[in-house]
């Protein structure tokens, strides 16, 4: 808002100075919400960094179990104990609130099984191909842990972003403009005084004089 | 006993023809040398054995560890419809039925093949016509829509009954798993029928049997109670008929409190001190792997030392389709662990030798 645009009223000063307390507020408010967010990415970022490193740690186990089914049982058992389950892992998506900031909030419950549920038969099929299932059920799960972890980091990075710039516009362009716009209107206003009091001043020394003419 | 041939069979020629076959199988010297070499050279040694005719009839469609292990497989299923072919007579009746593992194999195969929607081509890739059931019998199975069509066409051929309440729980939407695990008790169930014990070495050749189904037993009651599977759940998939494991002892085995509890039962076996070792890791480290290799190994070892005690019978057969099935899984093993960068002494220790 440039200052030259406001109107020097006392009404528009009135106006301005209850906004620059609403900005301030609201300033102050934005600042510790990024604060927050920031302090709550940090805590994000830890679970983040346990999170991959479990991934790669259950990949790398997952795959050498995997290698050993195809080995010790050949690809074609491993292929058609895979062929035995047709469903698929199901994820229930909710949502949850970090200071304000809806975040994805993912829950499984069909991904680990015990020998029984997987759909083939128990008795014909190898250990090498249990561990196999097994490791990568533990894999799928630390992915979707990961997915929720990686969702949640995302989505505050680009609010603290958001945060981060309203911030910055109020503290550097709204307060001082309208800080600007409050000593402007301050200024015309005390000119406009000073006006009036040396009109007055005027007014009163032609009357005066008027007065000692009709006199004389 | 029904549906069993009259007629002897043909001994003499027949074990001629596996002590031939069973000398150019891969001798214990050979595995070390084929740790020690890559991919290629395995490929390469392959080729100059008696897989050459396999490797090079698949060369053109695969590469590599693929080549290898389809080549191997091709092998096996080749050499396996070999020996039933030359069997004669009772011999024939009992080799085909033992191989009938084959054809539950690959009925799961095209049963898993239709339930998960997987294409014709894929399936067909999977199979391993090493029974009795040839490519024909199983690609006019894998021709049919869905598993039910399937299961029915078995039924109606007459040599397998499924029972009614499987097939309405999967009609029900249930997994085929119980039906899997009723093909192997019907496997071992018909096995142990097809064996006339009249002769000493087919006595023997029962006892091998039984031993099979105790380590089958034992296979199952270990993994499922590492995975704290309830013990009335565990009973279901005991198989009877064990020579050591009857089913009140499995059953007794299932309802133990823990996993450690059976592990100290297992040491009143009479062959527990063959697989002790292999056991008491899977007690400290909660890995079943070695005590399944050391089962293995134990039916390897318990086969070759039948087939020694008569040589004109059906055990020196036998223990060539075990000897053969051990080389065919040492190779894929090798191969396997070599494309998936494993350390030779980690191969070294998935091998049966």
């Amino acid at each position: 808002m440039a200052a030259r645009e406001v109107k020097p009223t006392r009404s528009e000063l009135l106006e301005i100075k209850k906004r620059i307390k609403l900005t301030k507020s609201g300033y102050k408010i934005l600042k510790m919400k990024r604060d927050g967010l920031i302090i709550e990415f940090f805590k994000i970022l830890e679970q983040a960094k346990e999170v991959r490193m479990k991934i790669t740690k259950d990949y790398e186990l997952a795959m050498g179990k995997i290698a050993t089914a195809n080995a010790v049982d050949g690809t074609i058992a491993v292929k058609s104990a895979a062929f035995a389950l047709r469903l698929h892992p199901e994820i229930t998506l909710r949502s949850k609130n970090i200071m304000g900031l809806v975040v994805p909030e993912i829950e499984t419950n069909s991904i680990k099984s015990t020998i029984d549920q997987r759909g083939y038969g128990v008795i014909g099929t190898s250990t090498h191909i249990d561990d196999a299932t097994a490791a990568f059920e533990s894999l799928v799960e630390t992915l979707v842990q990961a997915a929720e972890i990686e969702t949640t980091m995302k989505k505050l990075l680009d609010e603290i972003e958001k945060t981060k710039r309203r911030v910055n516009a109020l503290e550097y362009k709204v307060i001082p403009e309208l800080e600007a716009a409050e000593s402007f209107i301050e200024l015309r206003l005390e000119e406009m005084e000073r006006e009036n009091t040396f009109r007055l001043k005027r007014i009163k020394d032609k009357a005066g004089a008027r007065e000692v003419e009709t006199a004389s | 006993m029904k549906g069993q041939s009259l007629r002897r069979g043909n001994y003499e020629y027949a074990t001629t023809r596996v002590k031939a076959k069973k000398s150019s199988l891969l001798t214990k010297d050979n595995y070390p040398k084929l740790l020690m070499m890559d991919l290629n050279e395995i490929g390469r040694f392959m080729g100059e054995t008696k897989y050459k005719v396999e490797m090079t009839e698949l060369a053109t469609r695969y590469s590599g560890v693929d080549l290898i292990e389809l080549g191997v497989s091709k092998n096996l299923a080749r050499t396996y419809r070999e020996v039933i072919s030359f069997c004669t007579g009772d011999l024939r009746d009992m080799v085909s039925t033992y191989l009938r593992r084959w054809d539950f194999w690959n009925i799961k195969t095209i049963l898993r093949g239709k339930y998960s929607g997987a294409s014709l081509e894929e399936i067909q890739e999977d199979l391993v016509p090493a029974g009795n059931l040839n490519e024909e019998s199983l690609n006019s199975l894998i021709s049919l829509n869905t598993p039910r069509e399937v299961l029915d066409a078995l039924t109606a051929k007459g040599d397998m009954h499924i029972p009614e309440e499987l097939l309405a729980n999967f009609e029900k939407g249930g997994t085929l798993a119980p039906i899997e695990d009723y093909f192997d008790k019907f496997y071992y169930e018909r096995l142990l029928a097809a064996v006339m014990p009249d002769t000493k070495p087919k006595r023997d050749f029962l006892t091998l049997i039984k031993r099979e189904i105790d380590i089958t037993n034992l296979r199952t009651l270990l993994k499922l109670k590492q995975a704290n599977i309830p013990a009335e759940k565990i009973r279901t998939y005991l198989i009877k008929g064990g020579r050591d494991l009857d089913l009140a002892e499995l059953n007794r085995l299932a309802g133990l409190e823990t996993f450690d509890q059976l592990i100290d039962e297992l040491s009143k076996l009479p062959f527990y001190n063959e697989i002790k070792e292999g056991v008491e890791t899977a007690k400290q480290t909660g890995n079943l792997s070695e005590a399944m290799l050391a089962l293995q190994h134990y039916l390897v070892s318990e086969s070759e030392k039948f087939s020694h005690m008569y040589p004109l019978s059906v055990l020196p057969v036998i223990d060539f389709l075990i000897r053969k099935r051990i080389e065919v899984d040492n190779l894929r093993i090798i191969a396997r662990g070599k494309a998936s960068g494993m350390q030779p002494d980690a191969i070294k220790k998935l091998l049966v030798m």
